[in-house]
């Protein structure tokens, strides 16, 4: 039960911080105008890049562990439990890149453009 | 239960058993019986003959738009008559044509391919059928009622607002709107429940198939759209019939709220209608290789991500309207990066391809013009999420080139491809595969001799929803060329149909799997029993169907004398407890008749909305009347 739980932070880890962030970002980009500073829309992508990593991380650490285990049963849960933790690598580095495009314009454009 | 126990001999014993699975899972005969319907089959088949005649409607349409276009001052049709029908097209095609038949398809395909006998909540699979069938009917009655909706199919205030659109038009189309998304949504709902919590046993994540991972991601992504949309529509309703001021610049309200609301619904719109194809596709593609999927997890965590990712492109939609540069930027990006995900269910598909021994059917022929097409439509859709190029190009026949050669390249070619796939399954013949490669020859010829030229039309700056053009505009090769396109589409269409009458009546007979496929629908007879298996199916491969028939096993101890389902667990699909579900009942009808007077009336007197919840309360209190469990009749 609490690899399962495990797994599912590290399969939608990455995709639920990107969509926090996306949408934190998109909602303060008017006030980087006004307050005439980015740094919260640095610090948002920042952290959100740490979470997407750590998320890959732990499903990276399950998908080790586990490949060192063997099945007890046929038809058990070991090939499932492999098949989220590998997802979880994957979603996690697919977010982590989505994340780290939507950082770029926050560097290149000025505040107010 | 047991599921690894062999099928017991065939005996008095078990006719008797199979003649009370027969009687447990019939429709009561006549027309209260086919107006009571439960069963996913017959609700599925209603869904996909009622979408493709509204996919006829919105082909006329069509054509009466091409011919309109086809010379410059031409004066076939008026620019309000020719408002009204490019309205109508669209909105056909998006809210009555293109969701609903995803919906039917999967509500056919999705029990069969899971290894169960009917969706989790039948009786709300009925009664999103007649809603939906109720605001088809109600939008249609006002196009034959000189009160067609007018302001195009997102209806944009102020021009849908009370100042510019007086009048019941738009309410129509906002009130149509809330029909739609409500069905939809009791369609994605049932079939959450029924993929995560009735597959076959031993179905764990990791064998669920492509097709109905497709639905899952789709109907997750309905429940997070659709209600933007009705809040959007109900934005617009309320301020043009009670006066609110939501989104009516004259009263303070604005109009850039509707905008976003709309389009946080119409960009995943987009994937709802197309991420069904992609599942039809690997079905297809897997079928006609005769070989496993490559990167079956890849695809997977494609179509999840893809199901995230859209949500976070609805300001391409607004690039013109004058967002802060930084936040457009945020969706130019996750625009460009969702092509990562389309691009690796490419190259899998590619590569089951390639290393497959093809099988070049009619549907196989419109997977390969799916890929030609849908890749074009990708191409220019990474054009338009940069917002220097979309500006230069915003509301022109360009845009209108894009979004026809995604959704018609991404959506229609596998959806027809699926129609040949799968009509042997549905009627027990097979169609004729000639008729179908020419048809599809036909559609593909056609489909882009009208739109390809579209873009060029829109690099000239020919903006859409235009009724006329005068000559020296230098438009009338690219419009006559789309004209005749139109055309040879509707000759595509034509040809189809008469496939489809041919091989109903007169077409091989197609046994229970003419394809040698994989999955659990082609082990069910064709077309299926109303209770689809004899015996529940047991899933001990990614690929059921491929394993040696002496290591296939089945699940027993269902009582047959009620309509018992097997719920296993999510994770792993294990057996968990059994199910009864509802018999035939009228109820989900005449709920839906409540629902639709109070919907239809409160267009025109906002009481309505208390006269409708009063008479669905009622019609509620029958639907979930409690009856005794063992339901030995229908």
């Amino acid at each position: 039960m609490k690899r399962d739980f495990i797994l599912w932070i590290a399969l939608l880890g990455g995709p639920i911080v990107w969509l926090i962030s996306f949408e934190t970002n998109f909602a303060l980009a008017p006030w980087a105008c006004i307050f005439q500073t980015k740094l919260a829309l640095h610090v948002i992508s920042i952290v959100a890049l740490v979470l997407a990593a750590v998320s890959g991380l732990l499903a990276w650490q399950e998908w080790k562990g586990l490949s060192g285990e063997k099945e007890d049963r046929p038809g058990g849960s070991l090939p499932r439990s492999r098949s989220m933790a590998l997802g979880g690598v994957l979603m996690s580095a697919m977010f982590f890149l989505v994340i780290l495009a939507q950082s770029i314009p926050a560097i290149v454009l000025s505040a107010c453009e | 239960m047991n599921q690894t126990e062999p099928i017991p001999n065939s005996s008095e014993r078990e006719a008797q058993a199979l003649r009370d699975l027969e009687n447990s899972w019939q429709t009561p005969r006549g027309m209260i019986g086919w107006l009571s319907c439960t069963t996913h089959q017959a609700i599925g088949m209603r869904y996909i003959v009622t979408a493709f005649i509204f996919l006829l409607a919105g082909g006329i349409e069509a054509l009466l738009i091409r011919l309109q276009l086809a010379l410059p001052n031409n004066t076939l049709l008026g620019p309000d008559r020719y408002n009204e029908i490019f309205t109508t097209h669209g909105t056909t095609m998006m809210f009555l044509f293109a969701v609903p038949m995803m919906e039917g398809m999967a509500v056919y395909l999705v029990p069969l391919m899971l290894g169960t006998r009917n969706v989790a909540f039948p009786r709300l699979n009925a009664f999103g059928y007649w809603i939906y069938l109720a605001g088809a009917i109600f939008l249609y009655w006002g196009v034959f009622t000189n009160t067609a909706p007018d302001a195009g199919w997102f209806s944009y205030p102020p021009l849908s607002g009370p100042a510019y659109s007086p009048g019941k038009r738009v309410d129509f189309w906002a009130q149509m709107i809330t029909f739609t998304e409500v069905s939809a949504m009791c369609v994605a709902s049932e079939l959450i429940a029924t993929i995560f919590k009735m597959r076959a046993p031993g179905m764990s994540l990791n064998r669920i198939p492509l097709y109905c991972w497709s639905m899952l991601v789709q109907s997750f992504m309905v429940i997070f759209a659709m209600p933007a949309v009705m809040i959007a529509s109900s934005y617009l309703l309320s301020d043009r019939t009670v006066g609110t001021h939501f989104v009516n610049p004259a009263e303070g309200g604005d109009p850039l709220l509707y905008q976003h609301v709309f389009w946080l619904f119409g960009h995943p719109e987009v994937y709802i209608i197309f991420i069904p194809a992609l599942g039809f596709v690997s079905s297809i593609v897997t079928a006609n290789s005769r070989r496993e999927i490559f990167g079956y997890p890849g695809m997977v965590l494609s179509i999840v991500a893809t199901g995230f990712i859209a949500f976070g492109l609805w300001v391409h939609h607004m690039f013109a309207t004058g967002l802060p540069q930084i936040g457009e930027a945020y969706f130019t990006a996750a625009s460009m990066m969702i092509a990562v995900t389309s691009g690796v269910q490419i190259f899998c598909w590619i590569a089951t391809l390639w290393t497959g021994r093809l099988r070049m059917t009619a549907a196989l022929h419109f997977v390969f013009g799916f890929i030609a097409i849908f890749v074009l439509g990708g191409l220019t859709g990474v054009i338009l999420a940069s917002v220097s190029l979309d500006v230069q190009v915003h509301d022109t026949f360009f845009v209108v080139a894009h979004f026809h050669y995604v959704l018609i390249g991404g959506a229609l070619f596998p959806l027809f491809g699926a129609f040949y796939h799968w009509f042997p399954k549905i009627t027990g013949r097979l169609m004729n595969e000639a008729v179908g490669k020419l048809n599809f020859w036909i559609l593909f010829i056609g489909f882009n001799l009208t739109f390809f030229p579209m873009h060029i039309l829109g690099l000239k700056g020919m903006t859409r929803r235009i009724y006329t053009y005068g000559s020296e505009m230098g438009w009338e090769l690219g419009n006559i060329l789309a004209t005749i396109g139109a055309f040879i589409i509707a000759a595509g269409g034509v040809v189809f149909l008469i496939n489809i009458f041919l091989s109903r009546n007169r077409g091989e007979i197609a046994g229970d799997n003419p394809w040698d496929a994989d999955s659990f629908e082609w082990a069910a007879a064709s077309p299926p029993k109303s209770y689809n298996f004899e015996y529940l199916p047991v899933a001990t491969s990614r690929y059921p169907l491929w394993v040696a028939a002496s290591e296939r096993t089945f699940v027993t101890g269902l009582r047959n004398d009620r309509r018992e389902v097997l719920v296993t667990t999510l994770m792993d699909a294990e057996p968990h407890h059994r199910l009864v579900l509802p018999r035939s009942s009228l109820w989900p009808l005449l709920t839906a008749l409540a629902v639709t007077i109070g919907f239809i009336g409160s267009v025109f007197n906002a009481w309505y909305i208390t006269y409708g919840s009063i008479l669905t309360g009622l019609a509620f209190v029958g639907w979930f009347w409690p009856r005794l469990p063992v339901e030995t009749k229908p």
